[in-house]
């Protein structure tokens, strides 16, 4: 088994946000499993540990979500990402590449 | 900001929340198992490898629970939930519970009342705490050896020296004596106290009059002075509140007086009963009409600093030398009004305070005893709790939880107890309603008009109600942390340690408290069997306004004349007048000295004077120790004579016996002592009575008698009936003469003895609730130890073991419990009552015979108690007790 990765709060946030983003609306095992997906890993959450990252982001209203039904004809609370949401993935965006920098940049001089 | 506020909202979606969770939970879970289904595994598989990949279902749903609203109100709510759900469930429990926590918390949020509006709140003026009274201390003189009261008036000549004082901006009198006038109201003519004011005083005071002003300086002139200001509640009630008040003209005792203001509603100066204020105008042009004296502080002024700026200017006024054989200047100091008003009861209502505390101490052990014996119940459902997982701190905040939902419904229940005791404290505790009367040791709690149970007094409930929940709460959860976890599944554990200290201390608490009431009452008992001097039993007072241009001689003729009348009408088996009550506070002094002219410094404590008529004295039963009393031959013209009281015949003045001999009193003419008279009581029975001297009316007739005259008139009859004869008689005498009844003279009496008296009753129904509870106590964990030995007593029972044995056996532990909660009490009151010795009658704090009777009756009633359940316990059928678990 391959290292599961931890995440920090923050930046699951910012994953989830920029999933919808790309993806378009999901729910909540959709998005899961996309993630799954692109990460090649098996990130280190339990599926049920997104929810408070979905609760936390529709209370400041970056998402929104909405009871649809699937293909398979199941029903699913969809989320999809605000206009707000949209601003603040850039904001934190750019927050995360220029802390990645940092800590890049850091790394490299101490090798 | 805005999570903040999703969360906060979702507090109240609750329900909704929690079900949308459910369903989306549920959703993710079926989305799941369809992919292991169709990756190829079986249902079952599928639908478990479902829920391992999403983790405790239960635990995702505590994350997004946590997530959306604060999770410890939620647990708090669902606390209280339980906790009320189980209270109702032991009803029984739960209303003993509530009514020993009403009765103590009630009676703390009545105190707290008390204390909140009389020492806390502030006089209702402007800034009232640059308000002061002068008072001089006399200066002592070698054959003064009880302490005198400070004297708080000033003469006018004195307030205009004072006015230019720079510490003080301004300087007041007012009052002096009772005041009251007839007032031609819209609904005819009504007799209503108020009081006389210099022109300041209102002013001073700081609160604006609702309709016009009040008085300006020159209004203190004769002449200028026919203006007056009227309270809020005579305006509504006499005036029927009309609106063109001001400038109206009224007839006040025949004279025509135009209103210049009217005050607010709620406005009471000096006192709750004054209804309308006139300029203060001097009776007579000496010196002599003095009035309390009132000031305000200049701004940035030390009490200290301006006492001594006062003491200078009074010192310049009187022109007195410096006497180099008596000391110094006057003495003054400057008295807070609040201070002066509630000092001297700050003490008491201290010990009151703590009274009502450790009531609700023995209340609170008490719950906490039944909460005990009641979780030791729920031992099993705890245990298994905590085997499965919940948290032990999870768990003790549920305990205490529940502490606090009871001790809250207790709170609930206690504020109607306190509205209702503050209820009965104001028709209680108010003595006399005349505040005119100025009788000693008059209105029990001063400001007790303002008490009431408010906002403040609810928020106090509320948080000793919570304090107290968590006091007592915290007994049963400490226990549930210890202790074994295996043994608590097995069997009751034995907390009857615990148990037995909390009795202890229970009764300890409440033997103090029954010392301390022993105490007060024994000490009223002592004060009100004082003998006062007179005979009060059959003594009624009535008063008799005369209009004002009355002449004295015209004031004589009429009084005699109105006395013969009286004496001859059924019933009535003496008649007696004088200008005051026999125990008004009036102060009138004098010297007896030997020579014509006044002393240039006047006494430190100088001779009552009283001008009675010459019946007066026999009515009012006071005895005649020697020589003779005043007789009909003692009238205007003849040879003046005064009667000495024995007080005074004692005194060094004289040697030899008094009678015959001839002194200067009041006046340039000498009297001679023609008797010598028993020693009233004046000021209260607890005042050592003074010097005093009796003058005939008709020789000495009172400069101003402004109020009028009290008859005293002993009678077997009704006071009521008597009324209306002497009414009628009195206006066919003089049509317009007011007669009203003013009180019994045991009314009188008692009203001097209400302080006291309220204070031993508060004290002792404390102490009897406290007794009982403590009491109750005891029996209760005696009872619980019987029940939970109810096996070993069987068996003892069941090899032979007689009677008596069981008895003893539990005796001896109550016996054990008894004299250590007793002991301990008592060094605690030991330590303790010297707090008391205030307001002790000639008794002092470690009196013998009170501590004897307190320990000797609560030993007695804890020994009635320990007998039922031991008793109880000689009665066990062993067979049942063996078999029961």
């Amino acid at each position: 088994m391959a290292d599961k990765v931890e995440l920090l709060q923050g930046t699951l946030d910012l994953i989830v946000l920029r999933a919808l983003s790309t993806m378009g609306p999901q729910h909540a095992y959709g998005l899961a499993a996309r993630l799954e997906q692109v990460a090649e890993h098996p990130l280190m959450l339990n599926q049920g540990t997104l929810y408070p990252a979905l609760v936390r982001l529709e209370q400041k209203g970056w998402i929104k979500g909405a009871w649809q039904r699937t293909e398979s004809n199941r029903e699913a609370k969809y989320y999809s990402i605000t206009k707000a949401g949209t601003r603040a993935l850039e904001k934190q965006a750019e927050r995360w590449r220029r802390l990645a920098g940092l800590v890049d940049k850091l790394l490299l001089n101490e090798s | 900001m805005r999570r903040f506020l999703s969360r906060l909202l979702n507090l109240f979606r609750g329900e909704r929340s929690e079900e949308e969770v459910a369903r989306e939970i549920a959703a993710h879970l079926a989305l799941l198992e369809d992919d292991y289904r169709r990756r190829g595994m079986t249902p079952d598989e599928a639908r478990l490898a479902a829920h391992r990949t999403m983790g405790s279902v239960a635990h995702a749903k505590d994350l997004h629970r946590d997530a959306r609203a604060f999770t410890w109100i939620d647990d708090l709510v669902r606390d209280v939930r339980f906790a009320a759900r189980l209270l109702r469930r032991d009803s029984g429990f739960t209303a003993v519970a509530v009514v020993t926590l009403a009765m103590g918390i009630g009676v703390n949020t009545a105190i707290f009342s008390v204390v909140n509006a009389v020492l806390f709140r502030p006089l209702p003026y402007d800034r009232s705490d640059r308000l002061v009274r002068i008072a001089e201390h006399p200066v002592a003189a070698a054959n003064v050896t009880a302490s005198v009261a400070p004297r708080i008036v000033i003469n006018p000549l004195e307030l205009e020296a004072l006015r230019s004082a720079r510490t003080l901006s301004r300087v007041g009198i007012y009052g002096g004596r009772p005041f009251s006038m007839t007032i031609a109201g819209d609904g005819g003519p009504t007799r209503l106290a108020g009081e006389r004011v210099s022109p300041e005083v209102l002013s001073m005071l700081g609160v604006r009059p609702l309709l016009g002003r009040t008085f300006e300086r020159h209004e203190e002139q004769p002449g200028s002075d026919a203006v007056a200001v009227l309270s809020y509640v005579t305006w509504q009630r006499d005036f029927s509140g009309r609106s063109d008040i001001l400038g109206h003209t009224v007839s006040f005792d025949g004279r025509g007086y135009s209103i210049v203001g009217v005050m607010p509603r709620g406005f009471e100066f000096p006192h709750p009963q004054a209804a309308f204020w006139v300029p203060f105008v001097p009776a007579s042009r000496t010196d002599r009409d003095s009035g309390v004296s009132i000031a305000r502080l200049a701004d940035d002024v030390t009490t200290d600093a301006a006492a001594v700026e006062v003491g200078a200017i009074l010192a310049q006024v009187r022109g007195a030398r410096i006497d180099a054989s008596t000391g110094a200047k006057p003495q003054i100091e400057l008295i807070e009004l609040q201070e002066e008003l509630v000092g001297p009861i700050r003490r008491a209502l201290f010990v009151l305070a703590v009274a009502v505390g450790l009531v609700l101490l023995i209340a609170s052990t008490n719950v906490a005893s039944l909460l005990l014996a009641r979780t030791s119940v729920r031992d099993k459902e705890i245990a298994v709790r905590i085997a499965i997982g919940a948290g032990r701190g999870r768990l003790m905040r549920q305990v205490l939880t529940e502490s606090v939902v009871l001790a809250l419904a207790g709170g609930v229940a206690g504020s109607a107890v306190a509205v209702g005791l503050v209820r009965l404290l104001h028709t209680f505790g108010a003595a006399l309603p005349r505040n005119d009367l100025y009788t000693a040791g008059g209105v029990s709690i001063p400001r007790l008009g303002e008490v009431g149970v408010d906002a403040s007094a609810f928020a106090f409930t509320a948080g000793v109600s919570v304090l107290t929940g968590i006091v007592f709460g915290i007994v049963p959860a400490v226990r549930q942390l210890r202790g074994d976890l295996s043994q608590k599944l097995r069997r009751n554990s034995g907390s009857s340690r615990m148990h037995s200290v909390l009795v202890v201390g229970q009764l300890a608490m409440a033997m103090m408290l029954l010392a301390g009431a022993g105490l007060l009452v024994h000490s009223f008992v002592r004060f009100a069997s004082v003998r006062p001097g007179y005979d009060a039993e059959g003594v009624v007072w009535y008063q008799a306004f005369l209009p004002r241009e009355r002449s004295a001689s015209q004031t004589t003729a009429f009084a005699e004349d109105l006395t013969a009348r009286l004496r001859s009408l059924p019933g009535v088996q003496g008649v007696g007048y004088a200008p005051q009550i026999l125990t008004g506070n009036l102060l009138r002094q004098t010297s007896v000295r030997t020579t014509p002219a006044p002393p240039e410094r006047p006494p430190a404590v100088g001779t009552d004077v009283r001008v009675v008529s010459r019946d007066f004295l026999s009515v009012m039963g006071v005895r005649l120790l020697e020589g003779r009393g005043l007789r009909e031959s003692d009238g205007a013209g003849h040879t003046r004579v005064m009667l000495i009281n024995r007080t005074l015949a004692r005194s060094d003045l004289f040697t030899g016996s008094p009678i015959g001999q001839r002194f200067y009193a009041m006046g340039d003419q000498p009297w001679e002592i023609v008797g010598i008279v028993e020693d009233v009581h004046q000021f209260g029975l607890d005042r050592a009575p003074g010097q005093q001297i009796f003058l005939d009316f008709r020789q000495a007739p009172s400069s101003g008698v402004l109020n009028g005259l009290y008859f005293a008139i002993r009678t077997a009859g009704s006071p009521t009936a008597l009324a209306a004869d002497i009414r009628r008689t009195a206006r066919d005498l003089d049509p317009l003469v007011a007669v009203s009844t003013v009180a019994t003279m045991e009314q009188l009496l008692s009203n001097t003895m209400s302080r006291r008296r309220l204070y031993a009753v508060l004290l002792g129904i404390f102490a009897t609730v406290a007794v009982a509870l403590a009491v109750i106590g005891l029996f209760g964990m005696l009872s619980y130890a019987v029940a939970q030995r109810t096996r070993e007593i069987g068996v003892r029972m069941a090899l032979g073991a007689p009677r008596k044995n069981v008895l003893a056996l539990v005796l001896r532990q109550s016996l054990l419990i008894a004299v250590a909660g007793i002991t301990l009490g008592l060094a605690g009151a030991v330590g303790l009552t010297r707090y008391l010795s205030g307001m002790l009658f000639e008794l002092t704090p470690l009196d013998p015979t009170t501590f004897v009777v307190a320990v000797a009756l609560f030993a007695a009633v804890a020994a009635l108690a320990s007998l039922v359940p031991a008793r109880r316990a000689t009665r066990i059928d062993p067979v049942v007790a063996m078999r029961s678990e």
